[in-house]
């Protein structure tokens, strides 16, 4: 707060200071010395004062003839410099010559606290129709005239296309301008998109990175315009093709209210604006009517050159020996898209061979329209001697301006070549710069006899298969991860290794019981021991305990534990006795006996796996 | 029993034919390869051309092809055989030396490489080696680092095994990280890509696919170009300054993959 407090006393005691010195400086300028008659151009007055925060508008002295247009437009800056506050006013005048001659406009004068102050006066030419108006220096980033034609429906800020021709014929030069117009303050433009041009081949002519604004007055409206981007457009088909839109987001400023204009930091010159909006504007997309090149007229050997050409012939030697190769260069010159040309016609006598052709191009894309030119290099051997004819040269070209087809030429030129012919025309040719370098080389010599030929197949990446095989190896990673950690989560879960015993104590029992079928020849006592261990051993599963530290005396409460029923524990108990009798009382089984005894141990599994699910059931 | 038994018939005759057709391929070349030391080139070509459309693919078949055509001046034909036998045997220095020959005999200049550092060796390491070598290495290192996993769920920790399977799994996963990507783009261009070599002299490219549109450019005999779409009897082409348009499929012959 002191500090703003200290700030306050230094802004008043300085621009008490400045004012009583009474400096007030008045600046009358002209943005042209020399302009058409109705041709708009601004007049800017200029006026600095120390020590007022505001300025009454100056008066214009205009003469007859010279009249203002709009209203003026003003901007004003603060400065503190040495803790001295100056301010500086500037008033836009846009104004407009009626009648040609030359006139002096001005004094601008301003009245400050009862004090007249009185600028110097510009002298401005006011040309007649027709005229030119003196040459600027070079400036080639400053656009031409900006379109001020009704258009912008008053708009506050907007973008126009202006499209030149919006008719033409295939391969004819079309200049799209993009123009800015605002009539707000613009903090702050970009690009959000670029326009497309389906059906056209591109040349950029102008994208300035700094937009030059120009004032221009449109439906009685003064707006400031910059071009935007410019290009060239060549059509490659007929129809109607559209030339696409361009969009900008620009932040458009507020003045701030006079409420929040106190709140300010005075040293933050920033702040006395408000934070922009942002505005996204677009252009309207414009359409194109080309119109397919007149088949009336083509000349054989239009290869489709549009604009307006001229050619240049030169031979690097005028005089060679036969197989010397000399290079004949073909210089087109002109406006259009010279990218698009195709090689001159180049008739020849029978004596010289045509052989290598490269071309290079040099594109002045100006500001209005593609200048450029294209240098084709043919190098010709001659391969008899005499004076052979090279040419006449021609190009044929459809001239869209003259709305025909026009044939450029130039007169044969003339090789001298000595020495002998040469007999074949299927000698290795040298050509190019490489072949320049392999000259006195010659192919590597050719493979020898073969037994047999690679035959066509296709290669063993396009069969699925093996990409199948390729996946088996994942696989088994996989697979042999997920086991081992169902393993490892097993053996850390002693439930779950019980639960998973028991559930697998039928099947192992089945494959047991199998086995003692198989043993159902052998003797008694190898049958009832088979028999009585896979019984055991189902037990041992389904109660989780080893089979070995079982006690036949305890089978009856174990099964009882697990939630076998009576009858099926008593049958249970009746087959290990009857193994037990056998076993160790000397006991004799017949054959149908101990299949009686194997359907007997195979009804009490299944009987007690059915008591102990119903009542897990229950 | 009776399935297998017709199959491996199959396969058999398969095999007897296959191996039949690359007999007679092979004299064909032979007959060729006579014709050429006779300096009889055209005739040379003619059977050269035979064993190629008996099915052969052999990269001495099209070394030899291309000499034939490039000494009898086919110079396109001469550019397609030597880049065809490269795409087979893309180490071969005598293909190499012969298309680089038969490239600067052909009129249109290639533009100098304006390629990055990283484009630059992509692009010898994709001449180097073949689709099926990428794809087969990339298999192998997958085989191994498959393996070298297994090692490490099977074994105990702290085992030597299983720190050198560690080890193992990193450096050939690296590998396949790095491998992978040419492997995919070599495959992608083997699968998407085709490109062709102009035949004819010379044709003038256009921006429709019909004889009738405006000329965009000319190019001539050998010049090499991407085909990026067929319609009827017009393919769309891009050369390799960029610039594309349409040209009829007549004039030009697709370079064997």
């Amino acid at each position: 707060m002191r500090q703003w407090i200290i700030a306050i006393v230094l802004i008043l005691f300085s621009a008490c200071a400045a004012f009583a010195a009474g400096q007030v400086n008045i600046t009358l300028s002209s943005e042209n010395n020399a302009v058409e008659a109705g041709q708009p151009f601004n007049l800017n007055v200029q006026v600095d004062a120390g020590g007022l925060r505001s300025l009454p508008r100056p008066d214009l002295t205009l003469p007859g003839g010279i009249a203002l247009i709009g209203t003026p437009l003003s901007s004003q800056s603060f400065q503190l410099i040495n803790g001295r506050m100056s301010v500086a006013l500037t008033y836009g005048f846009q104004v407009v010559g009626r009648k040609p001659g030359k006139y002096s406009i001005g004094p601008a004068t301003v009245e400050v606290r009862g004090s007249k102050y009185s600028s110097n006066t510009v002298t401005v030419q006011i040309l007649g129709s027709g005229q030119q108006s003196a040459p600027l220096p070079a400036a080639p980033a400053v656009p031409d005239a900006i379109p001020s034609q009704s258009g912008g429906g008053k708009k506050p800020l907007f973008i126009r296309a202006i499209i030149d021709p919006t008719e033409t014929v295939v391969g004819g030069q079309v200049i799209a301008s993009y123009y800015f117009y605002t009539r707000v303050s613009v903090g702050g433009l970009t690009m959000e998109s670029i326009p497309d041009f389906p059906g056209f081949v591109v040349e950029e002519l102008a994208s300035p990175q700094n937009l030059d604004f120009q004032t221009v007055v449109m439906d009685g409206m003064q707006y400031k315009a910059a071009l935007v981007k410019r290009v060239a457009l060549f059509p490659v088909n007929s129809g109607k093709l559209t030339v696409g839109s361009l969009a900008l987001r620009a932040s458009v400023k507020k003045a701030p209210r006079r409420d929040q204009f106190f709140g300010m930091d005075p040293f933050d010159i920033d702040s006395f604006f408000s934070p922009g909006q942002q505005v996204s504007i677009a252009s309207e997309p414009v359409i194109v009517n080309v119109r397919p090149l007149p088949n009336e007229g083509r000349p054989s050997g239009f290869a489709g050159a549009v604009g307006s050409f001229q050619l240049g012939v030169a031979l690097d030697q005028n005089a060679v020996t036969v197989n010397t190769p000399v290079t004949l260069k073909v210089v087109v010159e002109g406006k259009g898209n010279v990218r698009q040309i195709s090689s001159p016609i180049v008739p020849l006598d029978n004596g010289i061979s045509k052989y290598s052709e490269s071309s290079n191009e040099e594109i002045n894309a100006g500001f209005k329209e593609v200048l450029g030119k294209k240098t084709f290099e043919i190098i010709l051997v001659p391969q008899q001697p005499g004076n052979l004819k090279v040419g006449p040269i021609t190009l044929p070209y459809f001239d869209p301006w003259a709305g025909k087809y026009v044939v450029a030429s130039v007169d044969p030129l003339t090789l001298a070549v000595s020495g002998q012919a040469v007999q074949s025309a299927k000698e290795p040719r040298v050509i190019s710069k490489e072949a320049v370098m392999l000259a006195g080389q010659d192919l590597r010599y050719i493979r020898p006899d073969a037994q047999k030929l690679r035959m066509n197949g296709s290669p063993w990446f396009v069969h699925s298969l093996s990409w199948i095989f390729a996946l088996l190896g994942p696989l088994a990673v996989i697979i042999s991860a997920i086991h081992k950690w169902r393993a490892a989560r097993l053996a850390s879960d002693m439930t779950a290794l019980r639960r998973l015993r028991a559930s697998a104590a039928i099947k192992n029992a089945k494959k047991r019981l199998a086995l003692a079928a198989k043993s159902i020849q052998a003797d008694d006592a190898g049958f009832t021991t088979i028999l009585s261990e896979s019984l055991m051993e189902y037990i041992a599963d389904k109660s989780d305990r080893n089979a070995a530290g079982l006690i036949e005396s305890d089978i009856r409460k174990i099964l009882s534990d697990l939630g076998a029923g009576q009858r099926e524990s008593e049958d249970m108990q009746a087959v290990l006795d009857e193994c037990s009798g056998v076993r160790f009382g000397g006991k004799s089984l017949s054959r149908e006996q101990r299949h009686e005894l194997l359907s007997h141990a195979e009804n009490a599994v299944i009987g007690i796996e059915q008591s102990v699910k119903k009542r897990a059931g229950k | 029993m009776r399935s297998v038994a017709v199959t491996l018939l199959f396969i058999l005759l398969f095999c007897s034919s296959s191996f039949a057709a690359g007999e007679s391929a092979a004299a064909l070349y032979n007959q060729g390869n006579k014709l050429y030391a006779a300096s009889q080139y055209d005739e040379a070509l003619r059977h050269y051309e035979g064993a190629y459309t008996a099915g052969a693919r052999d990269p001495r078949l099209f070394a030899n092809m291309g000499n034939a055509a490039y000494k009898g001046g086919k110079i396109g034909i001469a550019v397609w055989s030597f880049k065809s036998g490269l795409a087979l045997a893309p180490r071969d220095e005598d293909l190499e030396f012969n298309y680089g020959f038969a490239i600067a005999h052909t009129m249109d200049e290639t533009p100098p490489s304006m390629d990055l550092l990283v484009t630059k060796i992509w692009k010898g390491l994709a001449g180097y080696f073949t689709a099926s070598e990428f794809a087969g290495v990339f298999l192998a290192v997958l085989f191994l680092l498959c393996i070298a996993a297994l090692v490490i769920i099977h074994s105990d920790p702290g085992t030597r095994i299983r720190t050198v399977a560690v080890w193992a799994c990193v450096a050939l996963g690296l590998m396949i990280l790095v491998w992978s990507f040419p492997t995919a783009v070599k495959l992608y261009e083997y699968f998407y890509t085709t490109s062709g070599v102009l035949l004819d002299h010379e044709i003038q490219v256009r921006s429709t696919p019909d004889d009738i549109g405006p000329v965009v450019f000319t190019i001539h005999e050998g010049i090499e170009f991407e085909i990026t779409e067929k319609r009827g009897n017009y393919a769309h082409i891009r050369i390799p300054t960029g610039y594309a348009g349409w040209i009829p499929t007549s004039s030009y012959r697709i370079i064997s993959p």
